[in-house]
């Protein structure tokens, strides 16, 4: 169920970008069209696969930067942290399609 | 039987290999691997190991320990030297009975932990247990965030639509780049001979507003240097129509040609 409901919220953010990119593009507001694209292109991903990129994450710099490994589990704070990131990008890649720049 | 065994029979039996185990608890697999050699889980994930292999959090501690009891009672009762196997047994109940009061201790406030959580969360353990990539998505509250978000942009876009259609449609810039899409320009002499006045032409196939210009114009002279003006040329054309404007030079030219500097203006 809980998978229905994601699924429908991607295709409806995807759907969303879509037509952000439209209405850039019927506007003839081409200067900001590709960082546009490019931000929707690695937001939307990342927001959707939050938990396995924080867990990636977590894992390498332990790897890396720790004496003792560890199996990468992220705390809430830090998913926390990681969407309210994603979703500001977000809307402002959708302020940025909406201005007359 | 051990704890490691009595995990890895379990996953057997419920066809999990230790990675589907590690990826369905968010553990590595190093991680699952050491508890199957009989390492103790570390409490946060007792509960989701029990809910995934349908066992108690008690089993998962003590290894299947009531199984071992019965292979106890069964060994003496087959056993030809009874003293024997009552030794061996007592020696191995023994040894649990250390084993337990120890798992006892080390993880007496993780159980009682576990306790009081297992009753009020039933339902979120199953949900949790779904596997690593199970918690990638949304949250209910982002999704009711997220389409607000999606409701104000799309009421937005409409809405400035709308005031754009109102206005005369979508328009979009002139630029040096697309300028020789919309517009065509020519640089003309007015007579056939002793040419000092030449017309500059600008001739739109679309409705431009605003049209700003800049034009370098560089004439070639009979008798002197290249002359070298600019004009700046702007206004409103409509479809189809022309803007001109003369240009009159100091010497007789018999050719000139332009460049053209910057470029202003919206089409509709």
């Amino acid at each position: 169920m809980d998978k229905n409901k994601n699924t429908i919220f991607l295709l409806c953010q995807i759907v969303v970008a879509v037509i952000g990119l439209a209405f850039m593009f019927f506007n003839g507001r081409t200067s900001m069209m590709l960082m546009y694209c490019v931000i929707m292109a690695v937001d939307i991903p990342t927001m959707y696969f939050n938990y396995s990129l924080c867990k990636w994450e977590n894992k390498w710099h332990s790897r890396w930067s720790e004496r003792n490994p560890c199996d990468g589990e992220p705390s809430e704070f830090r998913l926390r942290v990681a969407k309210i990131g994603e979703w500001v990008l977000f809307i402002a890649a959708l302020i940025i399609a909406l201005l007359p720049i | 039987m051990s704890r490691g065994e009595f995990l890895s029979d379990k996953c057997a039996e419920k066809g999990l290999s230790v990675s589907d185990l590690a990826e369905k608890l968010g553990v590595s697999v190093f991680e699952a691997e050491r508890w199957e050699k009989g390492e103790l889980p570390d409490s946060e994930y007792l509960l989701r190991l029990s809910a995934l292999l349908d066992v108690s959090v008690e089993d998962i501690l003590r290894g299947g320990e009531s199984k071992v009891g019965q292979d106890c009672t069964d060994l003496q009762d087959n056993s030809a030297d009874k003293e024997t196997a009552e030794s061996s047994c007592a020696e191995e109940t023994e040894n649990k009975e250390s084993e337990k009061k120890e798992i006892a201790v080390t993880n007496n406030a993780e159980v009682v932990a576990i306790g009081s959580q297992q009753a009020g969360s039933a339902t979120s353990v199953k949900d949790n247990t779904s596997g690593a990539s199970g918690r990638n998505g949304y949250t209910s509250f982002e999704r009711k965030f997220g389409y607000a978000v999606f409701i104000i942009f799309i009421v937005a876009v409409i809405v400035l639509s709308s005031v754009q259609f109102v206005s005369g449609g979508f328009s979009s810039e002139l630029t040096l780049k697309n300028y020789d899409r919309y517009i065509e320009i020519r640089v003309t002499p007015v007579s056939k001979f002793n040419n000092d006045e030449f017309t500059v032409s600008i001739k739109s196939d679309r409705n431009i507003r605003d049209l700003r210009i800049s034009l370098r114009v560089k004439f070639s002279c009979f008798y002197g240097d290249d002359i070298t003006e600019s004009i700046v040329i702007s206004g409103n054309i409509d479809k189809g129509g022309t803007i001109e404007r003369t240009m009159h030079i100091s010497e007789y030219a018999y050719n000139a040609s332009f460049e053209v500097v910057s470029v202003e203006g919206g089409i509709v």
